[in-house]
Order: C-alpha cells, then structure tokens, then sequence
C-alpha cells in the first residue's frame, strides 16, 4: 500500500504526538532510572557502611585483646625510634658509644635523607608506612672480629632498628701478620636505619 | 469505548444509528431523495471522524458459489480477485468469502462471491459521508449480517430459512450446514392475512426453488426462523405450515426479540432494521463490499488510532516503569532510614564498648602491623658473619691465599653477580627468587708466594673455590678475575725473564649465598 500526500498530512499530527510520547517517555524513564540508580548506589554504601559498623563491633572485644597485646611492645619500638620520626641523634650516640665498646678507632658516618622503603614485610599494610635513612660508615679494625663486636654493641644501644647491607674489609697494609694496636683493616659498611610512621589516627 | 456509525441503505431510504457502548444512542430514517440525502448530510455534520459501517438491503444484490484450485497467500488472492473481475464487471463493490476445501482428490476451495450489483443507490449517501469527513469502514449486504444470528442464537439446523421484515421488505435468507447459500428479498404488502399468506407462498417459492437446485430435498425438514420486531407475522407460521408438513416454523416475537438480544423497545419503534444495525454494531460481517478507494478514509483512522495508541502505550509504559523506579527509590530510602539507626546504634555501643580499652595511640590492627612489622624487619636482620665463617674455612685448607679485600652484600641479586641464578637450570640449585633478598660477596686476593708459575697458582686458585663452594650455605661460586686472562677473546702479553718472573697473582671470586640464609 504506498502513502498518499493525503495519508501523510492526515498522519502528521499522531506522528509529531508519537514522537513526543517517545520524548517525553525516554526522558521520564532516564530520569528515574537515574534517581534509581542513585539510591541503589547510596543504599549500597549505607549497608557496607552498617555492616561495617556492626563488624567492629562484633570484633570489639578482639580488638581489645589485640591492644592489650600488641600495645606494649609498640611503645618499647617507640622507646627504640622505630616508630615516628627518626632519632638521629640517638644513632649518633649509639655509633659513638658502639665504637667504644668495640674498641674501634673512630667512625666516620654520612646519613642520607629519610626515603619510603616498600621493601620489607609487603604482605603487611604499615610496610607502606615504611622509610629508610641510608648511613655510610667508615671505620678502622684491628681484625675482621670487631666487626661484628661492633654491630653487636650497636644494636645492644637500642637506639632504633638497623640492617647492614654492605660491608667492604680491605687490608689497611702488606704486614704479614696484623699489629695488635692499630688499623689493620679499613671497612666501609652501609645501614638502614628504618622507621615507620603509622600516624596517629585511630581507624 | 468504541463508537461508530451505522446505516442501513434501502432502495427506498436509509436508517443512521449512533453505535456507543454496545447500545444505540440515537435511530434517525431518511428518504432516498434530495431532502433526504440533505438532511442526512445535516445529521452527519456533528458526528466528523466517526467510522461508518453501511448495511445494504436491496434486491440489486448478487450471490453465487465457484469452486476453484486450492491455493495459498498471493497466488490465492490473485485468483480470486480475477475470479470477481471476471465475475461482476459493472461494479467495484463485490467481496468473497472462503467457505469450504472441498472432500474430493483436488482438495478445492469453495468460495462465495457476493456483489452489490447496482452501486448508484449507495452514491448520495456516501457522497455526504465522504464531504463530512466520515472514515467509512465497510459496506456489506444485509443477508451476511444475518449469519451472526446463527452464533447469538446458537442456531444448529441443517436447513435454516431465517425470515425477517425490515424497511426494504420481508428477508429470506437460508443456511445450509449453518453457512449461507441463498438470500431473497420480498418487498412489504400490508399487515393483513393476505399479506400472511402471500409472504408464505414466496416462502413455499423458496422451498422450492431449493429443492429445484437440490440444496435440500423434498423430505428434508425445513426450519423456519421467524424474526417479527413489531409483531406483525404472528399469523404466518400458521400460513407457512398448512399444508407443507416437511416445514417448521418458530417465530421470535418483539417480546423474545428485546430479551434475548437486549435491545430497548424504542430501539426496535425506531426503525424496522433496527436488530440488523444492532447486529453489525455487535459484530462486522465477513463479507466487505467496499473498495479501498472507499475505505482510504478509514485506513487513515485506523492509522491514526494505531498511532494515538501507540503513543499512549508509549506513555503508559513510561508511567509504569517511572512508577516501578519512583517506588523502589522510595523503599531503597525507607531501608536507608533504618540502616542509618542501625549503624548509629552500633557506633553507639562500639564508642562504650571501646571506652573501657586501654589508651592506645593508634588502631588495634595498625597496631598489630606494626609489631609485627618490627618483628619481620628483625628477622630479616643479616650481617657478614656468615660469610667470614665460610670464608675463613676455605682459607685455613689455603695457606698460600692471601685476601686483599672482602666485599659482603646483602639485599637483592646484584647484576653481574648470580643474576642468571634467577633463572631455572643455571645451576645444581632450585632458582632464586629475583625479589628474594640473598648475601653475596666478592673477594679480592692473591696467592703468596707467587714464583711465576700460573699454573700452580691456578690450581691453588681453583681449589681454594672449590672449598667455598663446598659450603652448604653457598649456592654458587664464580670466579671474576685470574692471575692470567688465557681466554682466546683477548690479548696476552708478558716475559719469561728472570727479573719478570717474580709478578702477583691476583684473582677476584664471587660468592652467592642461598635464599634465607
């Protein structure tokens, strides 16, 4: 059947209104699915949020076993400068006292600035609040003993948390056989002083 | 609710009837003449855009059966539309209708073909439908309003002969097996007993001119169904059966009329084809004499309805569905109110729960990270001490080994060093984990006293490898430098002499340690 002039003329007016209803039911539709979507969205937030709630509260009394065994070995690591802000004069006054336990000739230190050290413990969440402050360390031994003389009256000083990570032993001399109050070997060791910052906010 | 106009065009005049709600809402007659056709144009001036069904009861009126070869889909209506070309050349109102496939081999169809073989009675009338822009939807011959009595009555006689009187005359229209074969129209004589009598006779014509065409047989019991709408026939079943005895007449009074088919008694005073109007109001026959060309205006309002349904579905369903969103939104809120009190209420009990704790400065399980933390960075603590006792073992088996320098480090695979112990099969040990931390060392020495016999001094060189490597802690041992690079990639020079011959034999091995150690 083909459409006269006078059959499209006839149907201009339902055409233009079914074009409106499309309009008008496209835009009523969009706009209270969007309203929907809205709530569903806030709803779902509002429901994580009470389960969330509720969870802490359940596992209130878990928490309170966890403070009460976690919190004084936290404040011994913040006794030790392992947690906050670094102690650096601490680590000089533990370099100075370790020296002279050790018997060591004098030494020679360099600390880098604090840099982030997601390294160690990744699986842990605060290892993100983890930093390292490099320190280079020169120093003269009598034999390759002290040096671990040394590292032990270091770490006994309890002045922050440490890990070596290099160490070069040269032979000060030719001598055949070491003299026994001098340098006989020079080392060049490098440490990690690490410390955490986990904030101060309670989550 | 549906409204539509229906007439009835007789020879004489035509009867309009306003269809609402299953009922008239108005009856109006007009003469077939030009006060008529005039005041039926004034009538139809307040009713624009109503559909109008026509009704045609007229004597210029054609029917007849033909059988032709089954088919389907266009090829049917081909035929039959030529079949009726060939059939009624003087009219463009005619129609068909598929009554039966035929019990022989070729499975035929048989078709009535119906015609208003005198177009010119409908022209006035459809002259003031058409300038009042009056959509008309059908024309169809009186006799196949009929057949919807057969289903309203529930009608189940082999040879039904329905007679009725209306403003052309006294109708006969007979059924076969409850489908239509012949239709006669009498014209109208007085209500006397002549009038009786004479209807009976054309009656009794009827018979016979069946039994002529062997539609029924001389036995066969003709049922007679009188429709008298003004009680005027109540003598001719008495007229029809004396003497005739294969004939049974039941006759439906105005009384039964108005009760079984609900039509108000003003209804039925208004016009003598008002149970015909009521029925096409009820039902639209099958047979459809009306070309397109009369129809166009109808076609378009059933376009236009089609469309302002369209558009109010369109809407409806929008409406539904907003409403479906609007009332979730609504209880997604109301759920939200009270999950708002819930969490208040076990943030409430959490804060006095938690009162009771024990200051701690930050969160219990930023607490625990920490510690244990702490403990990882502990255990993950190493210092070259390992390495100066595997070291100082091999020296001891090596007294001609004299080291200049030792270089410990620990943290991941330096490159250069065991970086290829990363991947599997380079050597006898399980492949170390690149982001593993692991200790290395480099050591630097020479062998003491030195003759300038290279190749002693490699053997000692060699064997004092060998001796680190022999440690369960080493995964591998690698020597960097020799005293003398014999490789075929590079250069060599040097002298045999005496004074020469006192050089150092200096070498350089790297140790790798295994995983966790």
């Amino acid at each position: 059947m083909k459409l006269a002039a006078k059959d499209l003329a006839a149907m201009k007016l339902p055409f233009l209104l079914l074009a409106a209803a499309i309009a008008v039911s496209f835009v009523l539709v969009r706009f209270s699915a969007d309203k929907r979507d809205k709530a569903e969205m806030q709803h779902r937030i509002q429901s994580t949020t009470m389960q969330d709630a509720r969870s802490r509260y359940q596992r209130s009394g878990e928490e309170r076993e966890t403070i009460l065994r976690y919190l004084p070995a936290y404040q011994q690591l913040e006794n030790q400068g392992f947690v906050g802000t670094e102690q650096r004069i601490n680590w000089l006054e533990g370099l100075r006292m370790a020296n002279t336990q050790a018997g060591l000739f004098g030494v020679t230190y360099q600390v880098d600035a604090r840099k982030p050290l997601p390294l160690i413990g990744q699986s842990n969440p605060m290892s993100q609040h983890l930093h390292n402050s490099h320190m280079k360390l020169s120093f003269g031994l009598v034999h390759e003993g002290d040096l671990m003389r040394f590292f032990q009256a270091l770490a006994a000083q309890q002045t922050g948390i440490f890990i070596v990570t290099g160490c070069a032993l040269d032979r000060a001399g030719r001598s055949e056989s070491p003299a026994p109050r001098q340098a006989n070997l020079s080392a060049q060791c490098d440490l990690s002083w690490l410390t955490v910052d986990p904030g101060k906010g309670k989550s | 609710m549906a409204v539509k106009l229906l007439l009835c065009v007789s020879a004489d005049q035509a009867t309009a009837a306003l269809w609402q709600g299953r009922h008239f809402a108005g009856c109006r007659r007009f003469d077939n003449d030009e006060n008529g056709w005039i005041a039926f144009s004034n009538y139809l001036r307040a009713g624009r855009g109503i559909p109008m069904h026509i009704m045609v009861d007229s004597v210029d009126e054609d029917y007849r059966f033909e059988t032709l070869p089954h088919a389907m889909g266009r090829d049917r209506a081909e035929m039959v539309g030529r079949k009726l070309k060939q059939l009624y050349r003087g009219t463009s109102y005619y129609s068909s209708s598929l009554q039966e496939r035929g019990a022989g081999k070729r499975k035929d169809d048989r078709y009535l073909f119906a015609a208003l073989t005198d177009p010119e009675l409908l022209s006035p009338w459809l002259r003031a439908t058409e300038s009042n822009g009056l959509p008309v939807a059908g024309v169809y011959p009186l006799p196949m309003v009929t057949t919807s009595l057969i289903e309203r009555l529930r009608l189940k006689h082999t040879n039904l002969l329905i007679v009725t009187k209306n403003t052309a005359g006294v109708r006969q229209t007979f059924f076969k097996n409850l489908k239509f074969r012949i239709s006669r129209l009498t014209p109208l004589r007085d209500a006397t007993g002549v009038a009786d009598q004479y209807y009976a006779d054309e009656i009794s014509n009827t018979r016979m001119y069946l039994d002529a065409l062997t539609v029924t047989h001389v036995d066969d019991t003709l049922q007679l169904l009188i429709l008298d709408q003004d009680d005027s026939l109540a003598g001719l079943p008495a007229a029809i059966v004396r003497g005739r005895p294969n004939m049974q007449c039941d006759l439906l009074a105005r009384a039964d009329i108005m009760s079984r088919f609900g039509i108000a008694a003003t209804e039925l005073d208004a016009s003598a084809d008002a149970l015909h109007l009521h029925l096409l109001g009820e039902k639209k026959p099958a047979i459809n004499f009306a070309p397109i060309q009369v129809t166009g205006g109808f076609q378009r309002y059933l376009g236009r309805r089609w469309l302002y349904a369209a558009s109010a579905a369109t809407l409806g369903a929008a409406v539904l569905w907003s409403g479906v969103n609007a009332f979730e939104v609504l209880r997604l809120q109301d759920d939200m109110v009270g999950l708002r009190r819930q969490t208040q209420e076990f943030h409430a009990k959490y804060q006095q729960v938690t009162a009771e704790f024990p200051q701690a400065p930050i969160a219990a399980d930023n607490l625990r990270h920490t510690v244990e933390l702490a403990q990882q960075v502990r255990g993950s603590v190493r210092t070259p001490e390992s390495m100066f006792l595997v070291v100082s073992r091999a020296l001891d088996a090596s007294p001609r080994i004299e080291l200049a320098r030792i270089a410990w480090h620990y943290g991941r695979v330096p490159s250069g060093i065991g970086a290829d112990l990363t991947q599997p099969g380079a050597s006898d040990q399980p492949p170390l984990n690149p982001g593993s931390l692991v200790q290395t060392g480099v050591l630097r020495g020479e062998v003491t006293p030195f003759d300038g016999d290279y190749k002693a001094a490699m053997r000692l060189i060699s064997a004092f490898a060998t001796r680190l490597a022999a440690d369960d802690k080493v995964v591998e041992v690698r020597t960097l430098r020799l005293p003398l690079n014999v490789s075929s990639d590079t250069g060599l020079s040097g002298s045999t002499s005496a004074s020469s011959e006192r050089g150092s034999a200096q070498f350089e091995i790297a140790i790798v340690f295994k995983a966790g150690v």
